[in-house]
């Protein structure tokens, strides 16, 4: 499957969910996404979470804003620790939000053109969908590529992730 | 796509002017009365027949002028018939019954005009039109022109105009909703249009013409959003092009009159001025597809403000459900 390609800025990307209901990355977070990607030898890997909302009158959910990679974290050029200060930023979301900005998934960077789940990647996300506390039963899981990104939905009830295909406005 | 008729709702009580309005109502009686006893004064003034309401305050589709210069009409029709006077000559009759030391009302085409101030601003002015009566009551004849050149009588049917707009939709949900969609369009066209005007009956009557209703047939919830853009689609898909210019094609709608004299409503415009309509409202009708795609309310209502003055905009934390407080594990990628 080829990789979305990189949208002129200032672009807000959809993709359709399992429930058919679609996911906004807002066009902040995908500028934001954009700048770390590994289109060169010197960039090592980041992550972190997205954060967002479960849209009232139906189940779209807008990611608005993502945690970047901070103190604590440990980042080479072909893996990313995620550590603790991760969740202190979504409490803080959440608390100044008066609990509306939720936890949606998390994101990670590749060296390459066509991001696909290594068997570490797959590893946390079941960790995450099994442990983590978050509204609804889903997660979403962005890997960042050269070129773009993808998405995965993954569900609590049977473990399994499905690779979500972009929506495009009729 | 965004729900965002509250918006709408919240838009519509903003731009709506109240028909109670009992200032203006005050205002129209003042005018009725002085007039009546001038005219008494006057033995060669015709006796008055009635008062005619008209304008957008017959049809209900009055917003709050963006310059809060309000506009009254009101028509005056006297007990005779076009052969007892000349056009300018009654004309004349009503403006000096008119005149008075605050008021100083002037001639126009098709009717006489008094603006009034309020510390130096204008406040409103009152639209009147003379008109006479008919040997075959067929609506009445219209004292035309601001001088001898221009002086005519022109057959004119102002009550059968209020009669055939107010009587086409008989469902009264989708005339309420006929007459939003003319008043979001009038907010729309004070805001996009400020070097030339069109003209409200013009919008008012393509909405007439054109309007699509939408409202649900199960559980009678208004979705003005998309009435609003079907309706602009059909307008606008009956512009037709007219001649190019230097190699830019220009448009025209014609909408006429349902009642004398049938003219076309837009034909004091341009076709450069016709086009610019047509470009405008592609541009609003492209914004309204947007909002209509657009899954959060907040980023349909931002787009939406831009063609529709002051249009509200939802907070993003009024748009989401609450949620837990998470719990986050670290974790390894590669
Ligand atoms: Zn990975």
């Amino acid at each position: 499957m080829s990789p979305q390609i990189v949208k002129s800025v200032g672009q807000a990307i959809r993709y359709t969910k399992t429930d058919k209901s679609r996911i906004i990355f807002d066009e902040a977070v995908i500028d934001t996404l954009m700048c770390y990607r590994q289109n060169s030898s010197l960039k090592v890997e980041a992550g972190g979470l997205l954060l967002g909302r479960h849209l009232k009158g139906g189940s779209h959910i807008a990611v608005d804003l993502v945690s970047e990679p901070m103190r604590g974290d440990r980042r080479t050029r072909t893996s990313f620790f995620r550590g603790r200060g991760h969740e202190r930023f979504a409490h803080e979301c959440w608390h100044n939000s008066k609990g509306v900005f939720a936890y949606l998934g998390n994101w990670h960077t590749h060296p390459c053109m066509y991001p696909l789940p290594s068997e570490t990647d797959f590893d946390d996300w079941r960790n995450v969908l099994k442990n983590d506390i978050y509204e609804g039963k889903n997660l979403y899981f962005v890997i960042v590529g050269t070129k773009g990104l993808a998405c995965w939905e993954g569900c609590s009830q049977h473990g399994k992730f499905v690779k979500l295909e972009e929506y495009i406005f009729p | 796509m965004a729900d965002i008729q509250k918006q709408f709702e919240k838009f519509h009580d903003n731009i709506r002017l109240a028909n109670e309005n009992r200032i203006l109502k005050e205002k129209r009686d003042v005018l009725k009365n002085n007039l009546g006893d001038a005219l008494k004064k006057n033995d060669d003034a015709p006796t008055v027949d009635k008062y005619l309401l008209q304008g957008s305050y017959a049809i209900h589709t009055g917003i709050n002028p963006p310059n809060s210069d309000y506009d009254i009409d009101i028509g005056v029709v006297f007990d005779c018939t076009k052969e007892a006077f000349g056009a300018l000559k009654l004309k004349n009759i009503v403006k000096e019954a008119l005149d008075h030391s605050s008021r100083d009302p002037k001639l126009k085409n098709p009717c006489i005009t008094i603006q009034y101030t309020k510390d130096g601003e204008d406040e409103y002015h009152v639209d009147m039109p003379v008109y006479v009566k008919r040997d075959d009551g067929k609506g009445y004849d219209l004292a035309w022109g601001k001088n001898s050149s221009s002086e005519d009588w022109l057959h004119s049917d102002p009550e059968g105009l209020v009669d055939e707009i107010n009587g086409k939709y008989s469902d009264e949900d989708e005339r309420a909703q006929f007459r939003r969609v003319v008043k979001y369009l009038k907010a729309w066209k004070g805001m996009k249009f400020t070097a030339f005007t069109i003209p409200s009956i013009g919008l008012t009557l393509s909405t007439w013409e054109m309007f699509a209703p939408d409202i649900d047939f199960y559980d009678n919830s208004k979705n003005d959003l998309a009435a609003l853009k079907k309706t602009v689609a059909r307008i606008l898909s009956a512009f037709r092009w007219v001649a190019g210019v230097e190699g830019k094609s220009l448009y025209r709608l014609q909408i006429c009159l349902p009642v004398s004299p049938r003219n076309d409503v837009f034909e004091k415009l341009t076709d450069q001025q016709m086009t610019e309509l047509k470009d405008k409202m592609e541009s609003l009708l492209d914004t309204l597809k947007y909002a209509e795609n657009e899954e959060r309310s907040e980023k349909a209502c931002k787009e939406l403000k831009k063609h529709l003055p002051d249009f509200p905009v939802p907070s993003t934390l009024e748009t989401a459900k609450a949620s837990v407080l998470s719990l986050n594990n670290t974790g390894s990628s590669s």
